[in-house]
């Protein structure tokens, strides 16, 4: 649990409504946010303990096909489902986790059981099994494959600050962050925008035009070449 | 290669039209050359790598965070505060890995270690020749504060962050413990965002070129550091 313990490793997002949210009864988006750096903080219509619920975790069915299952739980709680109040909230801070079950069976024990039966095929049949016998096997290499490896649960946290309108994905895979950020943008009906300088200089009404490479810095020949 | 259909004229004349169109078709694509024969096209190695620098440079706009690390090194070897919030002072230290990437030359990535790595000659060298601060090692002070955080230029994420030591805690007071955390983290954001937004204020103007990239270029230059 990042949140807890050891260093932390975050990536911090500003938490603005999507385009949809932002649409007036007639169908038009709304006029686009200021572009001064203060931006009012987002706080979703809904309660936000109904809309975890929407997308909380279910388990994987014992001998199901399915092999991956993900979805929102409380805050460090990998079964804690009812998202209560003192769960949910400390401070000015809304927090929760994203569990993700996965079983992970390795491809090259699924991949030398398939050749030893396409061997054992060829001999029996006197020719080479077909792609969809092939693919049929396989299913049924790693449903009984699946049985044997353990469900791995990993808890990735979630701190949103409702006052201040930033949330923080505590997570150190570029892949878990972008998984965990879109599944919040989903449940929440918002939109992530990451704090960076790009962003940043978004925010502060900086113009695109203004923020090309510096050639000096990042092409010193060339731009010496160029300017004598 | 296409194979004639067989049995009849017509089958043949079909299969030769086909044939005769693939190979133009594979001739437009630079396949082949004017005699049929397959283009042995070899790769340049240093091109690729450059192509794939490149691309880094621009993914996300990642040159804004270069130049952004790249000039807080240089500001940060000056003694003294980059900047003050609420009310206290923000100094920057870098400390230990740095890694530098760049667009063009040959050198690509130079990856350094060392206590005072960030602040040698070595470093200077290769920021002269256009490589730039794409990751790093910071230690940020605020005030009584002190955090540490490796940054790298194009997501900006806060990692393997150190946050300020925190009072033993009995096992009853996790409750405690996550507050504070959840406030120091918002506290390096901010100083980070903080940082950013100084950059900012001075690359977005006119004193950017006219100022700090000159004095930039002479600090790179310089055989010794200060002090």
């Amino acid at each position: 649990m990042p949140l807890l313990k050891g260093a932390a490793t975050f990536t911090r997002y500003r938490v603005e409504p999507d385009a949809k949210s932002q649409e007036t009864p007639g169908g038009k988006p709304a006029k686009a946010a200021p572009r001064s750096g203060k931006h009012a903080p987002y706080k979703p219509k809904t309660d936000l303990a109904k809309l975890l619920k929407l997308r909380a975790f279910v388990a994987l069915e014992p001998g199901g096909e399915e092999e991956r299952a993900q979805g929102f739980c409380e805050q460090g709680m990998k079964d804690g489902l009812e998202f209560t109040p003192g769960a949910l909230y400390e401070g000015e801070f809304a927090l929760f986790s994203y569990r993700v079950d996965e079983v992970r069976i390795p491809s090259a024990q699924v991949k030398a059981e398939l050749e030893a039966w396409a061997q054992q095929f060829e001999a029996a049949e006197q020719r080479k099994p077909s792609r969809k016998e092939k693919l049929d096997r396989k299913g049924e290499i790693r449903h009984t494959l699946k049985s044997k490896y353990p469900i791995t649960t990993k808890l990735y946290d979630v701190s949103w600050n409702l006052e201040a309108g930033f949330l923080q994905v505590w997570a150190g895979s570029r892949k878990a962050i972008d998984e965990v950020s879109v599944a919040v943008e989903q449940a929440l009906s918002c939109k992530l925008v990451a704090v960076a300088p790009v962003t940043v200089a978004m925010d502060l009404g900086i113009p695109d035009g203004s923020l090309m490479p510096t050639a000096e810095l990042s092409n010193p020949e060339d731009f010496e070449a160029a300017n004598g | 290669m296409a194979r004639p259909q067989q049995g009849s004229k017509s089958g043949k004349k079909q299969g030769g039209a086909k044939s005769k169109s693939r190979e133009e078709a594979a001739f437009q694509r630079g396949e082949t050359g004017v005699d049929g024969a397959a283009v042995e096209e070899t790769k340049d190695l240093a091109e690729v790598e450059r192509g794939k620098a490149r691309e880094a440079f621009l993914r996300g706009k990642a040159w804004l965070g270069r130049e952004l690390l790249t000039w807080l090194l240089f500001r940060s070897e000056s003694s003294g505060p980059l900047l003050k919030l609420d009310k206290q002072p923000v100094t920057v230290l870098f400390e230990g890995r740095l890694v530098l990437r760049g667009v063009a030359g040959e050198v690509v990535e130079n990856t350094l270690r060392g206590a005072m790595a960030p602040y040698s000659p070595l470093v200077r060298r290769a920021l002269e020749r256009g490589l730039l601060v794409h990751g790093a090692r910071l230690r940020l002070t605020h005030g009584d504060r002190s955090y540490e955080v490796t940054l790298d230029a194009e997501q900006f994420d806060i990692r393997s962050a150190r946050l300020p030591e925190l009072p033993a805690l009995d096992k009853g007071e996790e409750d405690d413990r996550r507050s504070e955390r959840l406030y120091l983290s918002e506290q390096l954001a901010g100083l980070v965002r903080a940082l950013i937004e100084r950059f900012l204020e001075v690359r977005a103007t006119p004193k950017w070129m006219k100022e700090e990239v000159p004095a930039l270029k002479a600090w790179m230059s310089e055989e010794r550091p200060k002090g």
